[in-house]
């Protein structure tokens, strides 16, 4: 899709219904290396050329973020999602393809998308460290363009808020980790930013402060404030927990969107059976193979340890569980209990991430 | 390209910025008084030492005035140290970590450069009072002062300074570490620009290179600011207007190409997805 085509769905204002669209994004990296070689004649062609190297970050990605959602940006390292962020922060620009904030053309109207959208980057808290935390949060204030009296009042309310007042004049390089993203949050929350954007935003955090900031996102930025949220995360149990929409990437490519159940229901044709068991006149290994050859069937594992027996098998939920039993059955083996378990977002997550490699 | 108004107040938070940091490294602080003093001090006994007279040339090579080549030199050391606040403005201000943060607010570009090397220009401003009061009381360098032209050499001087602070920070932004645009300048401003001796004396040695030298901007802010402060000369002169008005010139050349550079170099590190990267 050409750029003048999503120019002119900007200007329709057709796209203000949601709160963050992105339409068939692209982003390629290239760039050279340089490697130290033994071979003098190598080493300087490195030196002076480079090896070029190329990432396709971003892969005609598009889906669409609702007001007051927390929308989760799902998938392992090097998958495109701070790239996505960053493209929508206006800091990287797309090859192709267009991002927008409340109708609003991120690439055509930087300025006007950044009354919109504000971001914390993981890789740095971006404040400054020689100054106070509050001079921090006036300085800040000064860029979004409060007034005085209200960048004033603005800034005393949220160190109270987050319990950080006493430790306003402090200098800000003096923070811990959970104090910092604190004061993050009270950065952008400064602006008068209906979209915020966060970059894996408990990581760095100890299991008592995440879940404090989980609780601060959920309770005070969507319901109280009325913001939408964005984040790029890889904690699974979080972005189940949080996010009413997850956006599914790898490598660069938008595997899945939808409710975290509806993502679940991607891998919903596969069961998992938990089989402990007693006796047995052979290894419990040795009938891996064959349960391994029963139709359906994908993955089995065994345990057969400190008289513990156990079968784990994994396939597709019409699989032959008969013909599953009488292999054990014929090995001399009881079964003492048999477990199913329908699959976690954790296993739709590995599953079509291991497809999307594949 | 689109107008880019700048936004005085967000330009003065990031030069508060810069002055409480700036005043947080209290030993940088002394060092950086006592540095200004004593460099500048090397300099007028240097000249003391030699003890002739310059004289000063028109564009045409037309003399203009005499002066002493201790009046030369402290002028030319106190308008290098203006403007050389433009690279250590853009080597305190341009934090990585804070790069990505800043522009995020939808700062516009002049005002982003202009709020980035205020406080170093403001600072090189304030300490241009005591080293010319050292120059004046204990160098006895003999100032004829026009206070009309030195006030437009002054500005004509920041705006041609800012337009190069802009081209500087957008080459900054591609070659992270230095840049060729404030190198150039820098190496043409003490070879070619007649910070401490006439650009004439250069065709003894480069017949000819002298027109290289008036083609540099620098050249003529050294020449305005010498001829408002050390001969008098009034704006009204149509000679001394002249020069003025290439000055000016530069300026209107300088700021708009300065703005591009920057759009340039901020676009291609945003293509590049290397704008916080340092």
């Amino acid at each position: 899709m050409e750029l003048k085509t999503l120019e002119e769905t900007d200007q329709s204002g057709s796209e203000s219904a949601a709160a963050v669209k992105v339409i068939e994004l692209t982003k390629v990296f290239t760039g050279r290396t340089r490697k130290f070689t033994r071979s003098p004649g190598k080493f300087l062609r490195s030196l002076v050329v480079g090896d070029p190297w190329r990432t396709e970050a971003l892969s005609t990605v598009s889906f669409s973020v609702d007001h007051g959602e927390v929308f989760g940006l799902l998938g392992p390292n090097g998958s495109g999602k701070t790239t996505l962020i960053k493209i929508l922060s206006n800091l990287i620009i797309p090859d192709s393809g267009a991002a927008f904030v409340e109708g609003i053309n991120v690439a055509r109207r930087p300025y006007a998308a950044a009354e919109k959208i504000q971001t914390v980057l993981s890789e740095s808290i971006g404040l400054e460290k020689r100054l106070s935390i509050k001079d921090n949060l006036m300085l800040f204030a000064s860029l979004y363009n409060l007034p005085r009296a209200e960048a004033e009042e603005k800034v005393a309310r949220y160190l109270d808020f987050f319990g950080l007042s006493k430790f306003a004049d402090k200098s800000s390089q003096s923070m811990s980790t959970g104090m910092s993203r604190k004061l993050t949050v009270c950065r952008v929350l400064l602006s008068h930013a209906s979209v915020i954007v966060f970059d894996e935003p408990t990581s760095g955090l100890d299991p008592v402060s995440a879940e404090d900031f989980r609780r601060l996102i959920l309770q005070d930025l969507v319901k109280r404030e009325n913001k939408t949220i964005i984040m790029a995360t890889h904690n699974l149990v979080e972005a189940t927990s949080m996010c009413t929409h997850i956006a599914l990437l790898n490598q660069g490519k938008l595997l899945t969107v939808g409710t975290p159940d509806e993502v679940k229901k991607t891998v919903e044709d596969r069961v998992d059976l938990a089989i402990t068991l007693s006796g047995g006149n052979v290894p419990l290994e040795s009938i891996r193979g064959e349960l391994t050859m029963v139709d359906g069937v994908h993955v089995v594992e065994t345990i057969d340890a400190h008289g513990t027996k156990k079968v784990t098998v994994s396939g597709r939920k019409d699989l032959d569980y008969m013909r599953v039993l009488s292999v054990i059955s014929a090995a001399g083996f009881k079964v003492q209990s048999l477990e199913t378990s329908s699959p976690s977002l954790e296993d739709a997550f590995l599953r079509l991430t291991k497809e999307g490699r594949s | 390209m689109r107008a880019q108004p700048i936004e005085w107040r967000k330009a003065l938070a990031l030069m508060k910025r810069d002055m409480n940091t700036w005043s947080s490294y209290k030993m940088q602080m002394a060092i950086a008084i006592m540095g200004a003093i004593l460099g500048f001090a090397s300099w007028g006994f240097n000249a003391s030492y030699r003890n002739v007279n310059v004289t000063l040339y028109s564009f045409q090579s037309t003399p203009v005035a005499t002066v002493s080549y201790l009046s030369f030199i402290v002028t030319g050391i106190l308008v290098s140290n203006v403007v050389l606040s433009l690279t250590s403005g853009l080597t305190s201000g341009l934090r990585p970590w804070m790069l990505e943060s800043i522009l995020m607010t939808g700062i516009r570009p002049s005002t982003f450069v202009l709020g980035t090397v205020a406080w170093s220009y403001f600072l090189s401003v304030v300490f241009f009072v005591p080293q010319l009061l050292i120059g004046v009381f204990f160098f006895n360098v003999n100032l004829s002062v026009n206070y009309l032209s030195f006030f437009l050499a002054v500005l004509i001087s920041g705006i041609i300074v800012f337009g190069l602070s802009m081209a500087s920070v957008g080459m900054r932004l591609v070659t992270k570490v230095t840049d060729p645009v404030n190198w150039v300048l820098g190496i043409s401003m003490t070879l070619l620009s007649g910070q401490t001796f006439p650009i004439q004396f250069l065709n003894t040695y480069f017949p000819g290179i002298i027109y290289v030298s008036w083609c540099l901007p620098y050249t003529w802010i050294f020449d305005i600011v010498r001829l408002s402060t050390l001969t008098n000369a009034s704006v009204l002169v149509p000679s001394v207007a002249e020069a003025y008005l290439v000055s000016l010139a530069f300026a209107a050349i300088l700021v708009p190409s300065g703005l591009y550079v920057f759009m340039w170099g901020l676009r291609r590190a945003k293509k590049q997805g290397t704008l916080g990267w340092w």
